[in-house]
């Protein structure tokens, strides 16, 4: 039996081991951000012509810049998403992983401008790590990785679970694991407590 | 070179150390994979509390309101209109709304509040150390410790495999799929741009 879990334990560190470093990595990206709010300088700005439909709603134009361009993996703004810049243009942020392309819909000019925010690959794998297979619309590469993110997330738990038991099969004199264990749960405990 | 029992002394008391904080996260995940396995619900309850008329400074009433031990956390967005003034202080979980008359100096807190899983939750998405509230960069501490602890085991863990000479060949072929599967499809969104 222990083999048998041992083997388990093993193929599925294997199966799901770069989601494991990406998990690690994504976390201390998070710990090194120094603001909740991303930065959002464009690394490029292009131009493009477009011509919005004299009678067309907010909606409808977001959704004409939308086909236009085919950005890829990106998808329609939502409605509660459009807004207007200062000069009372529309203004439509396509995002995907990658970061943000930010669409100002120049009406005046008859074209669009069309700024790259790309994320770091620091806060890229933060969003990669995030990725469910709830999120059915997602594009092909994305719902394919999400679908193995969800495989190492249930690894991650079996690891707990198979990891305790291999350790109390294996080594169950070995008194430092306990401490260990008993300070980190301790510590969870008391933080959870402390900020509920 | 490590030899096998010292890597195996290592990846043990790096599970064992994080072992709680990597169950809250694995079980927060699958909350957000799927919600409807684990509905969650929030208590909302609003009280109101006398301060002094005509105060002017919104993050002025929510430090009173601190002091008073009426509400707990970090100062999320705070504004300022002539009458009445509004501001947000949110810890993981709770969200207190506190809303301001400046005439009667009557402040409404409305405070919301969700279950275990809605905690967890939050807690999973908090991080960093630049918080404004102390026990949140002490989270923020313990989330960069596990962090830490899940690449120790990550890289450990493939150690250990590589010395056991037995399971070699089949661990390469699955090793071999997460890595090859992985780099392909992440190669592929991080060149689809901006």
């Amino acid at each position: 039996m222990t083999s048998l879990i041992r083997r388990l334990h093993i193929y599925a560190g294997l199966l799901s081991f770069s989601h494991l470093i990406i998990y690690g990595v994504a976390g201390l990206a998070a710990t090194a951000q120094s603001q909740l709010e991303r930065p959002k300088v464009p690394r490029s700005v292009r131009y493009a012509p477009f011509t919005p439909p004299p009678s067309a709603t907010d909606k409808q134009v977001a959704a004409q810049v939308y086909r236009t361009l085919r950005l890829p993996l990106a998808r329609p703004v939502p409605d509660w998403f459009l807004r207007r810049t200062a000069d009372n243009d529309l203004l439509l942020d396509f995002y995907n992983m990658n970061g943000i392309w930010r669409v100002v819909v120049l009406e005046k000019e008859n074209r669009l401008r069309i700024e790259e925010i790309r994320n770091s690959l620091a806060l890229f794998l933060e969003d990669v790590h995030a990725a469910t297979p709830a999120d059915k619309e997602a594009p092909a590469p994305v719902r394919a990785w999400a679908l193995w993110n969800e495989f190492a997330l249930w690894c991650l738990i079996g690891f707990c679970v198979s990891g305790l038991y291999l350790w109390l099969a294996a080594r169950p004199r070995f008194y430092g694991a306990y401490a260990v264990c008993a300070a980190g749960a301790a510590a969870f405990i008391l933080l959870y407590e402390a900020i509920r | 070179m490590l030899d096998y029992r010292f890597l195996r002394s290592i990846h043990l008391l790096a599970g064992a150390g994080s072992a709680a904080f990597l169950l809250m996260y694995g079980f927060s995940a699958m909350q957000m994979a799927h919600s409807s396995w684990f509905p969650t619900s929030a208590t909302v309850r609003e009280r109101q509390i006398q301060l002094k008329p005509r105060l002017a400074d919104a993050r002025q009433i929510a430090r009173e309101l601190m002091q008073r031990g009426v509400v707990r956390g970090e100062i999320q967005q705070a504004a300022t209109a002539p009458a009445r003034l509004a501001v947000r202080v949110a810890r993981p979980g709770t969200i207190h709304d506190i809303r301001y008359d400046a005439a009667s100096g009557i402040v409404t807190v409305r405070t919301s509040a969700t279950g275990f899983m809605g905690m967890l939750n939050r807690l999973h998405h908090t991080a960093g150390l630049y918080h404004g509230y102390a026990l949140l960069n002490a989270w923020g501490w313990a989330v960069a410790m596990v962090s830490v602890a899940l690449l120790v085991l990550g890289v450990s863990g493939v150690w250990m495999w590589w010395l056991r000479r037995q399971e070699r060949a089949i661990g390469l072929v699955l090793l071999g799929a997460n890595l090859g599967f992985s780099i392909t499809v992440l190669a592929l969104i991080r060149s689809a741009g901006p």
